[in-house]
Formats: C-alpha cells, structure tokens, sequence
C-alpha cells in the first residue's frame, strides 16, 4: 500500500497547481476571459435554448414539433440549405477564379481587382442587396427603366446573384493565402518533367488547393447561412431561417420561443461547419510546407488563359463597380425609378436622423475596437503561449462567435439581458459588448498571427534579464504586436460600423445606428434614402481610416490581400 | 564541506524533468565551479537544452534540486535567478536598438543613468561592438548578433553565463574563431559560464570541464582529455572524434594491466583503470582513437599490442593521412600526420597500451 502511494506521489504531475501559483496573473486573466464569455457569449446562447423548450407548462418539444410540422417554417430551413448551397458553390469558384489570376497569373490591373475584393469586404453587408433593388428591383434602373420589362427577380435568382457577388471575397482571401504558398518550384518541376499548362493545373495546383478550396466554402457557407440583410431585401416571400429568426421577434405577433427555435435550427448546420472548418485548420492540412525558400518568379501562362482570366475578372469587378456606382448615383437622384436628375434631397432628409445615428455608431465602433483589439492580443497571448488554465476551451470560445449568426445572438442578448440580474437592454453598452463579443475572434485571430511570428525565445530573453511575466508582456509583447493590434482594431472598426444583423435587435431610438436605419429605408420603399445614408456611412469608414493612418503611420496594414 | 559549496557556481542535484511520459531530463547530477566553463554535450534530442532550462528557470524539475550561489533555487522564476542566457537565435528585441537590447536587463536593477551608460559601453568596448551601439538588430551581421547577445546577457553581470548553442547559427570559419574568443573572455573576466553544444569538437576546445549527456542521462563527466581518451562508453567514444571499437576477450587480469584476446588471436596488453571492474573470461570492448595507432613497414622493436596487416585504402585529409588497415577480420582506422610518406601494402601496427581504453556498451 506503502508503495502504491509514493508510485502515484512520483508519477502525477502538480504542474497544473504549480502554475497556478507561479503566475497568478496570469491565472486570474484567463478566469476574467472565462467569466467575461460566459456572460456574453454563453449565457444569452443558454437563455435561447432554454427559451425555445420551455412554455407555459414548463419543459417542452411543443415549439420544436409546431416548427417542423408548419410548412411556411419548413420551407426556411429548405431554402437556408439551398441557398447556402448553391451560393457557396458560385462565390467559391469565383473567388478561385480572381485568387489563380492575382496571385499565379501575371494580369494587367491586379491591384484595381484587390481593391474592388477589399470594397466588398469593408462597406456594409448588404450593399449587394441594395444595390440590386437599385438596378433589378420593381423601379430598377435596368429593369424597369431601360428594358421596360416586368420581370420579378426577387426570390431565390436574385438572391443566389446577390449572395454570390457578396461572399466571393470571403473565399478570395482564403484560396489567395493558399495560392499563394503554393511553391512556384512545384510549377516548374511539372513543367519541367513535360507537363503542359492544363497538366500543372490539374495535376499540381488544383489537388494543393483542394484543402483550400474546402476551407473557403466552409466559411462562404457560413456567412451565406448567417447573412440577414440581402435576404430580408431581396428574398420577397423567399424566406431564410435569419430573416424567419427576425419576423419571429419582430413581426406583428412576436413569438420569442419560436425565434428560440429557429435559432437553434440555424446554429445546427453552422456550428457544424465551424466545427469541420476549425478541424480543417487545426490539421494544418490546407498549407503547402515545401524545403527552402524560393525567389523563382511565377512561371507565364498561355496567351488564352490569361486573357481568359482578365475578362472574367473585368466582368465581375465591372458588377462590384457597378454596385458602388448605382449606390452613389442614387445617394444623389432626387427620385430613383422616376426621375434622375441631380438632387441633395435624400442627403438633406437623412440628416436629422442620420447624423446622431452616425455619431453613436463611430463612438460604439471606435470603442468596442480598442477594447476588442487589445483582448484579442491577451487572449492570443494565453492560449499561444500556453499560459491559459483552461486553453483548448479559452481557444474555442474565442473563435466561436465567428460562428453565431449575428440574428441569433441579437435575438440571445434580448433573452439575457432585458431582466435581471443584469438588465442593460437599451443601454449603449450592450451595443458595444455585443460588438465586442462578435469582433473577439477577429482580433484573437490578428494577435495569434502576430505572437506566432515572434519567436518565444524574444520573451525568454526578457524574463532571464529580469523582467516579470506582466513586464515582459508589456515592454516586449505589446510592442512587438502593435501591427496585430492595429489590424484587429481596423477590422473590428469597419465590421462594427457596418453590422445590422445582431444591432437590429438590441438598437432603440436613442442608440439607433445607421446600417439599421439603412435597411429599414431600403425595405420600406426608400432606396434613395438608403443609398444616401450609406454613402455617408462608407465616407465615415474611409475618413477614420485614414485618420488612424495618419496617427498610427504605415504600420497599420489592413489591405494585406 | 563548506569549502566546498563556496567553489560551487551551480549545483544540480538529482535533476529530472518530464513532459508527459518523455523523460526529457533524468536524474541529472553535476557541479559547475566558479570561474569554469562547462560544457553540456549531447545529440539533438537528449536532454541539454531541457536541463539549461531549468537551470535558467524556463522549466521547473519534477524531482531534484539547482542550486545557484548554494541557494536553492527550484522555484523562483527566471527573472529572479540572475543567470544570463543567450540563445541560439539570439532573441534580439527587433524594436529595440543595441544599446536598448543591451541596457534592457539593467533597468530591473534600479542603476543612475551615468551608470547604465557607463556598464553597456564597458561590455559593449568588451565585446569590441561599442561603434554599433546605435544601429538595430535587423542591420548587424550573425557574428555581430551574437556579440550583442552575449553582451546583453554579461552586463547584469549575473552569477553564471548560460550559452544555449550561440554558435551553431555561425558559419565555420566564424564559429571557430568566436570559440576561441568566447574561451579567452570568460577566462579573462572570470565568468562563470555554462555552454550547451552539439559540437564535440567545441565542447573539447572550449570546456573546462564536459558532461556528456545521452537520452535524458548525464554519461560521462570530465576534463576534455578524459572524455577524449577515456570514454567511459561506447557512447562517448563514438559520439566524439572518431573511435576503433575491438571486441575482445579477458585473458589475464594483473594488478595494474589486463590482458585480452581478439577472437582472431590478436593479443593485446593495456592499462587498467581504477574503477574498471572485469574479471578473467569477460567479453569486452576495447577502443582506440585513430592517432593513437602506429603504423610502420618494418617491424617495430617493441612486442606489445604489435599486429601485421593490409593498408586497404588510404586517404588523405589535409593535416592527416587516413588509413583503413586489415587486420584478421579487423578493419582499423588510423591517423597521421601528412608529411609522412603514404604507405601501401603490408605494414606493422602497434597499438599504445596506455591509450587502449575499455568501454562499457
């Protein structure tokens, strides 16, 4: 027995104590992240499950049978697949299409095509939707006005158009990163062992991206899943789960449990994906390691296939062009379908609303950025560095919001936070906490890239000449990772400035933001309006932008793509 | 007793540390005395660096005591150890300059400016960096990053200098003459300096003393000569310099030689070690470095440890010739110096009996 016990004294490890007490700040800054999630991220998740299964008789399926059975419900689960489906496939095989010609083709005007990717990525979600009722809708320019046709492309066709127009930049920037770390020694062994131009596509290039290519519809399905704006635009009677989540609460009869239920339904195959998508990366298996470094330049494609590529790309980015053109065109007409002369009207009838709006949302923004930017940094730093207790975890909770739909955590902080013991519905906090929360990953994301580039041997080196753990995070770590930070602080800027879809449900009047506003005037029958608003909302963006540059200086790099 | 932890710098007791099952670091004992320079040699993999670490406080051992300037030390974090540690990479800050990276260490140490100013131009004049004092990491050459490195880790001047592998990020050449410096200044300024190396060839040129490390284990502890002549192990033997391994057989054990036999007759005379323990009839192996091998055409006078056998190839090497001999099923390597005559054919070896050593497996 003796024995037995001095075995198991030998053999368990106290590490996990022992660490506990040699970094007890550490410690207490992983439990701080813990509690700060489970508040904002796990709670309101928790009040909508239990929303959706408990009625007035206490626990039950009632809601989820009444769901399934109602076919007008039945019908946004069916249509949420397919649209994801056929949008993935479309926005993913465009986004390879401009990945291959930026980064293994020399094309003419590269950097005209990154920017009108970028464009997609940094104005609001739903810019595609608006532009499109602009040009498409019932008074479109091109269908009403120049064809005089009465044709009706509301419904699953436009959607499909819009969702693929707005999403292929999600797949760009994923199959570019894998493109690009293609080694170009690849391409010229193939070439040089005989192979044509098509045998090094098919044979080299597309089976080293397919981990890639994976992973970009993954995240395009995601976000077509996710998204809100376009089709509650332009889906007409063509619902989604998103916009089904919206009329639940929103809608003449709100009916919480049900929108609990939805919600459930939507986290499903999303979570799903999320769960495959992180799997995907964490196997490294979508990154091409080969031996030494290379300075081979990209070797030249054929004559067809680069013009091929060129007018493929012109004609997408001439659609984006297209979009932004007819947005601000509108900003400016005094009444689109009708009459197009030059008009200051639209500017001048959202000002009253729209200026106050556009201060709340900067102010919103601006602070849920500094804070988000600098948690991701810590968070990083926790669970890189392997400092966190509870790592794995402390990882998947800071990644999982990415996941959330922005309607089904809207829809969860109205569960949490309209009562006690913490009611803050209505306040301007729970707009920024919810920003915050959303944002986390992104800024977890920009700090982990970041603190992975700095070798661990730099803050070694800082401890072994006698600085703290907290000394050494804040002489060498902070420093070291003001890029990730500038980078985390941007992107949670511009998303924050743009969101609606979670905004919608936790705004009131006096914390009303503009992307809000701009999709009530475009559903309501004010596309000119709506296009005004927004074009102040982008010029915003752009003016704080380039404020932060101004005071950061160059090393803020957002426009890596 | 006492005496003697007040000539002890660092004393490692009974050091082991795991990582989940793998025992990175088992049951290491050994003691570095003040003012010498010990050099931890082993493949990549067995341990060194894991045990440089936990002596510099990146680790804390599972079992076992380190004691710094005889005061435990096994819990208190790196920045309270007042070890310097430069590493391979040498972990320049990139956004400080090398005056900054340099001074670094020294504001944790409450000092007026005139005196860190005066401190990081003493080590950096040391170092014979003090005219890139201004200039940033990213602009200075490998040899030079080491220097600042190194200065960096001297000017806290703290009880032991820890070097994990500085030079293996160094070309040859510079690596042999950074070697030499690297000796000459912790001799010169009296350091305490503990070095952890791949490289037998450093550990031999620069080591006061060498503890040899295999597979977590610490195998073999001495001065570079012992290690280099007398491997306690086949081990030892074989990872530093080249080695001829005999297998033999115990014919007569004496009172300060032994006597054995090779299974093709070959009888050979050596000295015994003090702490070798054999008995008649044991099988064992015996080994012999290449330049401790004679070779002649005629006949040597002496009798001992004399064989007859075939050169099957000769090389040569610049400084030495190699021989590959055939002796009876026996090949041996052999070593001398060039400006001798290249020999062929049929030739004498005699074997030293002083430099015939006997290793365990």
């Amino acid at each position: 027995m003796r024995r037995l016990d001095v075995t198991l004294n030998n053999t368990l490890p106290r590490k996990t104590f022992k660490m506990r007490v040699r970094e007890p700040a550490m410690a207490a800054i992983s439990a701080a992240m813990f509690l700060f999630l489970t508040i904002f991220l796990l709670w309101p998740l928790g009040e909508m499950i239990a929303k959706s299964l408990i009625g007035n008789n206490g626990l039950t399926g009632a809601l989820y049978y009444e769901a399934i059975t109602t076919p007008r419900f039945a019908n946004a689960f069916y249509n949420s697949v397919s649209m994801a489906v056929l949008s993935t496939i479309t926005a993913t095989l465009v986004g390879y299409v401009f990945a291959y010609a930026i980064t293994r083709v020399n094309l003419p005007g590269k950097r005209v095509f990154r920017a009108i990717i970028i464009m997609q990525l940094i104005t609001l979600p739903f810019s595609t939707g608006l532009a499109f009722l602009l040009l498409f809708g019932r008074n479109g320019l091109i269908t009403s006005t120049l064809l005089r046709a009465n044709i009706d492309l509301y419904g699953l066709p436009g959607l499909w158009f819009v969702q693929t127009l707005s999403f292929f930049p999600v797949a760009y920037l994923v199959l570019a990163g894998v493109l690009r770390s293609i080694d170009p020694t690849l391409e010229y062994a193939a070439r040089n062992l005989g192979a044509g131009g098509r045998n090094v596509f098919a044979d080299v290039i597309l089976p080293l991206s397919i981990p890639g290519i994976a992973n970009a519809m993954l995240l395009v399905a995601l976000n077509v899943l996710a998204d809100f704006g376009n089709p509650i635009l332009i889906g007409g009677n063509f619902t989604v789960l998103a916009t089904e989540i919206y009329y639940q609460v929103a809608g003449v009869v709100s009916n919480f449990g049900m929108a609990g239920v939805f919600s459930i339904f939507l986290l499903m195959p999303v979570v799903t994906l999320f769960l495959i998508q992180k799997y995907l990366v964490s196997k490294r298996l979508y990154v091409t390691v080969t031996g030494a470094p290379t300075t081979l330049r990209i070797s030249p494609s054929s004559l067809y296939v680069k013009w091929g590529l060129f007018a493929f790309c012109t004609m997408i980015s001439s659609l984006v062009v297209l979009i932004y053109g007819s947005i601000i065109v509108g900003a400016f007409t005094r009444t689109w379908g009708y009459n197009y002369s030059f008009s200051l009207n639209n500017m001048q009838e959202i000002m009253y609303q729209g200026i106050p709006t556009l201060i709340n949302a900067l102010t919103y923004a601006i602070e849920a950025s500094i804070v988000c930017a600098f948690l991701g940094v810590l968070v990083a730093y926790l669970v890189v560095r392997r400092q966190a207790v509870g790592r794995g975890f402390l990882d998947l909770l800071s990644t999982l919001p990415s996941a959330i739909p922005g309607v089904v955590l809207g829809v969860g902080y109205i569960f949490a936070f309209n009562t006690l013991p913490l009611a803050i519905t209505g306040t301007a906090a729970i707009i920024v906490l919810n920003h915050i929360v959303r944002r986390l990953p992104t800024g977890f994301q920009a700090g982990s890239a970041g603190l992975r580039q700095i070798d661990p041997s730099i803050e070694e080196a800082s401890m072994s000449l006698g600085a703290s753990r907290m000394g050494t995070i804040r002489r060498i770590v902070f420093p070291l990772l003001k890029s990730a930070f500038g980078a985390g602080f941007i992107y949670t800027f511009i998303k924050s400035m743009t969101t609606v879809s979670a905004a919608i449900f936790i705004v009131t009047a006096d914390t009303n933001l503009p992307s809000v506003i701009i999709l009530g005037l475009a559903d309501n029958g004010y596309p000119g309006q709506a296009a005004a608003l927004s074009v102040v909302v982008f010029a915003a963006i752009i003016g704080t932008l380039v404020a932060a540059r101004l005071i950061g200086g160059n090393k803020l790099r957002l426009f890596e793509v | 007793m006492v005496a003697a932890m007040e000539k002890q710098a660092v004393y490692v007791n009974n050091v082991s540390k795991r990582f989940g099952p793998t025992e990175a670091v088992n049951k290491a004992t050994f003691v570095v005395e003040k003012r010498s320079f010990t050099v931890i040699l082993g493949p990549s993999g067995c341990g060194k660096t894991t045990l440089l670490r936990t002596i510099a406080g990146f680790y804390e051992p599972d079992e076992g005591e380190i004691y710094i300037g005889g005061k435990i030390v096994n819990t208190e974090p790196p920045h309270k150890r007042n070890t310097g540690l430069v590493f391979q990479n040498y972990a320049l800050f990139p956004h400080m300059s090398v005056r900054e990276n340099i001074g670094y260490g020294l504001k944790f140490k409450k000092l007026s400016k005139t005196d860190v100013n005066e401190r990081i131009l003493k080590v950096g004049k040391t170092l014979g960096i003090e005219n890139l004092l201004d200039r940033w990491p990213a602009q200075l050459s490998g040899g030079e990053q080491q220097r600042v490195a190194v200065a960096r880790a001297l000017v806290t001047e703290p009880q032991v200098l820890l070097l994990d592998e500085p030079l293996s990020n160094l070309d040859a050449k510079v690596r042999a003459r950074v070697r030499t410096e690297l000796k000459r200044l912790q001799r010169d300024l009296g350091i305490t300096a503990i070095h952890v190396t791949h490289d037998q060839e450093e550990a031999l040129v620069i080591g006061d003393s060498v503890v040899v490390m295999n597979k977590g284990r610490i195998v073999q502890i001495g001065a570079p000569s012992d290690i280099y002549y007398k491997p306690r192990t086949r081990f030892v033997a074989d990872f530093i310099g080249t080695n001829n391994f005999v297998d033999a057989q115990i014919t007569k054990t004496g009172a300060t030689t032994l006597e054995a036999q090779t299974k093709s007759g070959f009888k050979l005379i050596l000295d015994k070690d003090q702490d070798a323990a054999v008995n008649d009839n044991d099988k064992v192996v015996l080994s012999v470095r290449p330049e401790s091998i004679k070779i002649s055409r005629e006949k040597p006078h002496a009798t001992e440890n004399v064989a007859q056998g075939r050169i099957r190839d000769a090389i040569f090497l610049g400084t030495i010739i190699r021989y590959y001999i055939q002796l009876n099923g026996l090949e041996l390597i052999m070593d001398v110096p060039s400006a001798e005559e290249v020999l062929q054919g049929e030739v004498y070896i005699a074997l030293d009996r002083s430099k015939l050593h006997l290793v365990s497996e």
